[in-house]
């Protein structure tokens, strides 16, 4: 299982540099299309007895992850600004709910699989994915509007995207250094996913028997710890927001010219809690290399740190979400999101391949510095938004991308178009609340 | 001036009723109309003034109607799709295709690309199924 979960990586990570840009020009919508009937070929495909199929499925669902992790996303993104919508912290909303959303259906679908597989045998849960993934293409087909990597009167091609996304890497190294972080912690997160059971389980051999967590054979109950770590995203998801605004409360903003300061000029230092988030996950992940194998007391600790570490994930995915709205240019995102992808597949399928080579505690000890990694090159993207915003001696300490582009999606902002063309439509409709009032 | 005009009704009154009535008719929807346009031109100059003091306030109740049906509408369509997506995304897990596998009597490890592994997801699947009982508390918290 181990090679057949690196196949589909490695074939994801090939596919990656190929996939944004294919995305940009074919539109979102049809992509997540696309996405759904790669999805039921594959499902249908994987309930017959043929090696090959298995093969072929497992490779088609790493590129198929690449879209599942960027056409959604960004179709959210564009949506957004399309629509021109002005709710106060609307986007972060959704990315909530997003993960909220996630979690449920991690938790519901193991519950369905076992119900499925009770009814209709080991293809029912298959059945059930073909089922949903239909579900899906039905809503995106008649629901969903398409949207595009460039304007509307635009025509790019694949190379032209690829290009341009290498451009805005160059031009804005913030750009890129945010793709690296958020491609080290997804990286994290699935090393994470193939290392917590087998975690588990060399501590729970020493485990007084009744310990939490712990079945009547004295082994961990992992359909119970699946659930919690499930449950510990929608908490962290559910808090998310609440954090932030205390936190925001809590950092005294730096001073502005006129003295005066709102969080749309400060988006709530998004930056600095993420990297927070980043520092206590390492610290977290860092106690499996550090405990006992033999304590008492060590599944019990783990298991805990381990809930706390799904907890944080909840946290801060939303916070990702809202980062990557900020920094990342609206054109050509899907180009610009998948490219890091490299970093993920590759740490994710030498990290599965070293657990056949390497103890347990060597790929946490990895997990940790790929984490402290990105909580360093997070902190340095804090420091450079800084540095750029009071050059320009706005001293909002938010980077000038995110009045050009998030927050003009919630406020009024002369920097760019969308919100102008949204503040005239505004304008208009209340004179047309006027004329009718006369 | 009003004393004589008061007189004359007075006595159009006396003389002809009707034409009184009609008269008072009259002056009424005069009056009326007098009122009316009043009434008019000072919602007018009150909604004038009041658009001049408070100038984002009648925008609001549009601009947040319109805003707020966008932003739901989006939110449901995003959500549902992610919600049914994430779910078949669950039901093709890896331990479910090991699952499958071996009920079709396939060892997924003759897929030997570096090196075979225990099967860490196998162990993981029956201890899963195995575990049912204790999901309840799981679902208690994802009811809430």
């Amino acid at each position: 299982m181990a090679n057949l979960y690196c196949l589909g990586f490695v074939t994801g990570g090939l596919a990656s540099p190929i996939t944004g840009p294919l995305v940009d020009k074919l539109g979102r919508k049809k992509s997540a299309i696309l996405y759904c009937v790669l999805e039921i070929i594959i499902n249908r495909l994987e309930q017959y007895p043929v090696l090959a199929g298995l093969i072929i499925s497992r490779m088609v669902g790493g590129i198929t992850t690449n879209l599942l992790s960027t056409v959604f996303d960004t179709w959210l993104d564009t949506e957004y600004r399309r629509r021109g919508i002005r709710k106060e912290g609307g986007y972060e909303i959704i990315m909530r709910d997003s993960v909220i959303v996630s979690n449920l259906a991690a938790i519901g679908s193991g519950y369905l699989a076992h119900t499925l597989a009770e009814a209709y045998g080991p293809k029912g849960p298959f059945e059930g994915a073909v089922t949903c993934t239909s579900i899906a293409l039905i809503v995106i087909m008649f629901m969903w509007s398409e949207n595009y990597g460039c304007g509307e009167d635009e025509v790019k091609s694949v190379t032209q995207y690829m290009r341009e996304t290498l451009t805005a890497f160059q031009l804005d190294s913030r750009v890129l250094k945010l793709g690296i972080i958020q491609g080290m912690t997804c990286g994290s997160i699935q090393i994470f996913i193939f290392l917590w059971s087998p975690a588990l389980r060399h501590f729970a051999v020493s485990a007084p028997v009744g310990s939490f967590g712990l079945d009547h054979a004295g082994e961990p109950a992992y359909g119970l710890i699946f659930g919690g770590f499930m449950a510990a995203g929608v908490l962290g998801g559910l808090t998310a927001p609440t954090i932030r605004r205390f936190a925001t409360s809590m950092m005294s903003p730096a001073a502005s010219n006129d003295g005066e300061q709102t969080n749309e000029d400060r988006p709530q230092r998004v930056e600095v809690l993420t990297s927070l988030c980043y520092l206590a996950s390492a610290g977290l992940l860092l106690l499996p290399c550090l405990l006992d194998g033999e304590g008492k007391h060590s599944f019990s600790i783990c298991l805990a740190a381990f809930l706390f570490y799904e907890y944080i994930v909840g946290l801060y995915l939303p916070w990702e979400g809202v980062l990557r709205s900020i920094y990342f240019p609206a054109e050509g995102r899907c180009s610009i999101l998948t490219l890091p992808r490299i970093i993920v597949n590759v740490a994710v399928s030498g990290g599965v391949v070293l657990t056949n080579y390497m103890t347990m505690r060597s790929a946490f000890s990895s997990i940790v510095v790929l984490l402290l990694l990105a909580v360093g090159l997070q902190w340095s993207l804090r420091d450079s938004a800084d540095k750029k915003s009071t050059e320009k001696g706005t001293g909002a300490g938010a980077p000038e991308l995110t009045r050009a582009s998030f927050f003009c999606t919630t406020t009024d902002c002369d920097d760019c178009s969308v919100a102008t063309e949204n503040t005239a439509i505004i304008d208009s409709l209340s004179s047309l609340d006027k004329i009718k009032r006369e | 001036m009003e004393e004589s005009v008061i007189a004359d009704s007075a006595a159009s009154c006396n003389s002809n009723r009707d034409n009184d009535e009609v008269s008072l008719a009259s002056d009424a929807s005069r009056h009326t109309i007098s009122i009316e346009n009043s009434f008019l031109k000072y919602e007018a100059t009150t909604a004038a003034a009041t658009a001049a003091a408070e100038p984002g306030e009648d925008e609001f109740s549009i601009e947040e109607c319109a805003d707020t049906k966008s932003f739901l509408s989006l939110r449901f369509t995003y959500l549902i799709v992610t919600l049914v997506i994430m779910l078949a995304d669950g039901l093709q897990g890896t331990a479910n295709v090991d699952f499958l596998r071996r009920a079709f009597l396939f060892n997924c490890s003759s897929l030997t690309l570096f090196k075979s592994n225990p099967t860490i997801q196998e162990h993981t699947y029956m201890s899963y199924t195995k575990d049912t009982a204790l999901l309840w508390p799981t679902f208690t918290v994802w009811a809430l």
